[in-house]
């Protein structure tokens, strides 16, 4: 059979499909449907940038470097003229450098050369060694300085204790060094610290002095790590009586309700010895 | 010369900021918005915050933290919070503690910066879940536990190349990756430490009860000071002490001490328990 409709429809077809969509619809329905993708925003001009500037920086490093280089040479022309007045020149005017450099620039590198003896050699020799001598005392000097600085340092720890070592390495301590290592001893902030300037401290005392001393440290201490090294060594003691000062700090300690159950077993240990 | 200095440091900066932004950051381990599976922490939600008017030290005042360096610019802190106050009692007022320190972090956390340092602290009950702080690799951390007696439950950190100080009362401190100077104590739990890069001293690791375990480089050199009062000292094969100092004489003492160079001498390490083992461990 036949169907007129159908026969209809496919003949008149065009004229349905008249209503298209616009073509501006997909771009409407497009972000709705399609999350935003960030464009990558591509910076060439950074690339140009950074090797120009990657170039300049060689550049200046490389001008840096050759005009120090160029500098140093210098310095070692100075060297060289500086063992040339030896011979003609009182000692006592060696010792004057600035005089010397005035006089030894003033001279003629090779007529210098030609001058040269063994005895002046020896001479510069003594000279240079006297002032290396010198310049090692004087840094020993500022190392030491540095030490004390170090110990201020109240920002890095490391630092405090990088200085408490080197003490500890350098041992026959100075009076001021000693201060400054107890009051650390006792109240820097970091247990790390304190705990290594105390051992520095007690390094080379006789067993008597040195637990007296534990005595003292351990009544300042409030950390329970230092607590407990400290009670271990009072334990080790070699006379039965202990400071007072101690007695209470280990009550006290046994006392406080939010003392670390291995510390007050610590602090009754030693308590219970005497 | 030195405007063209500046400009190619200027220039420099920019560039490792684009390297940063063509490899994806490492996504921070708890998704940003994750709900707890618990069931009494359904309420809380993972929040992140980054520091602003960063110092050049970072100190953190709480336990219970997880620090990992990566190569950005920003301290980021997340952690799991209350989405919202649940308690009617307390709304529109404002927690107040005896530090006199103030939420400004929108999380239950003062930040503050003072000359130079940029610390952190809770403010009010501490927070039940670790706390994840992601920090420039290159900042110098210090972590200071309140001394939770209850919920100290540890402390890590990862991939450092500044001087790192922990100290806690309770809880493992686990350090991995860092370069020191390093300094940890803590008074109950175990201080692991791997170094994996060159090690800087001092380095220092002090536990009054509990173990301390540390792994170095394989050649790694060190003037090192080790005491254990009850416990032994252990290390592997690859690590030799030279002229260590001789034991004390008595008897009774239990201790149990090593001082002297390991493997010819080098940066100096203390390595200290009052009850516990030590260990020396090789990284491979």
């Amino acid at each position: 059979m036949r169907d007129n409709l159908k026969d209809f429809v496919n003949a008149n077809r065009d004229a349905f499909d008249r209503k298209e969509p616009s073509a501006d619809l997909w771009n409407k329905i497009r972000p709705q449907v399609v999350p935003q993708v960030e464009e990558k925003k591509i910076k060439p001009l950074w690339r140009w940038a950074s090797i120009a500037a990657a170039t300049l920086l060689v550049g200046t490093a490389a001008f840096v470097i050759f005009n120090q280089e160029k500098k140093d040479d210098r310095m070692d022309r100075v060297a060289v003229w500086k063992s040339s007045p030896v011979q003609q020149k009182e000692p006592e005017e060696m010792l004057r450098p600035s005089q010397q450099e005035i006089v030894a620039e003033a001279e003629q590198k090779e007529s210098i050369r030609s001058i040269q003896t063994m005895t002046s050699k020896q001479k510069t020799h003594l000279v240079a060694n006297r002032t290396a001598q010198k310049i090692a005392v004087e840094r020993e000097e500022e190392h030491e300085k540095d030490y004390m600085q170090m110990l201020q340092d109240s920002v890095w720890a490391s630092t405090r204790l990088a200085a408490v070592l080197a003490l500890q390495k350098q041992g026959n301590l100075k009076k001021d060094e000693t201060r400054a290592l107890e009051k650390i001893a006792v109240s820097d902030e970091s247990s790390n610290v304190r705990m290594a300037a105390i051992e520095t401290l007690l390094d080379g005392m006789t067993p008597e002095v040195r637990q007296q001393k534990v005595q003292d440290f351990f009544v300042a201490q409030n950390d329970p790590t230092l607590q407990v090294e400290l009670m271990q060594m009072i334990a080790q003691r070699d006379e039965p009586e202990m400071k007072n000062s101690t007695k209470d700090k280990l009550n006290a300690i046994v006392e406080d309700p939010f003392t670390l159950k291995f510390v007050k077993e610590q602090a009754y240990a030693v308590l219970l010895q005497q | 010369m030195g405007a063209a200095l500046i400009f190619a440091s200027a220039v420099q900066a920019q560039i490792t900021e684009n390297a940063e932004g063509v490899v994806p950051p490492k996504a921070p381990k708890p998704p940003r918005a994750m709900r707890g599976a618990g069931g009494n922490s359904e309420n809380r939600v993972w929040k992140e915050i980054k520091i602003p008017n960063l110092g050049e030290k970072l100190l953190l005042k709480f336990d219970n933290v997880s620090i990992e360096g990566y190569n950005g610019k920003e301290v980021v802190i997340s952690a799991k919070v209350e989405e919202k106050e649940e308690n009617d009692r307390a709304k529109g007022l404002r927690v107040v503690n005896g530090s006199g320190l103030s939420d400004n972090s929108g999380m239950g956390m003062n930040i503050q910066t003072t000359s130079g340092v940029t610390e952190v602290s809770v403010v009010g009950m501490p927070l039940e879940d670790v706390v994840n702080v992601r920090v420039p690799y290159n900042l110098p951390v210090s972590v200071k536990g309140r001394g939770g007696f209850f919920n100290g439950s540890g402390i890590e950190v990862k991939d450092i190349r500044a001087e790192v100080e922990i100290s806690s009362t309770m809880g493992d401190v686990k350090v991995t990756n860092v370069t020191g100077p390093l300094s940890v104590k803590v008074a109950q739990g175990d201080v692991i430490a791997k170094f994996v890069q060159p090690v800087k001293g001092p380095i220092s690791l002090i536990a009054a009860m509990g173990a301390v375990d540390v792994a170095f480089p394989v050649k790694f050199g060190a003037n090192v000071d080790m005491k254990t009062s009850m416990g032994n000292i252990y290390a592997a094969d690859e690590f030799q002490f030279e002229n260590p100092v001789e034991e004390p004489k008595n008897s009774y003492i239990m201790s149990n001490t090593v001082k002297g160079k390991m493997n010819g001498g080098g940066q100096d390490v203390i390595l200290k328990t009052s009850m516990g083992d030590i260990y020396i461990r090789s990284q491979k």
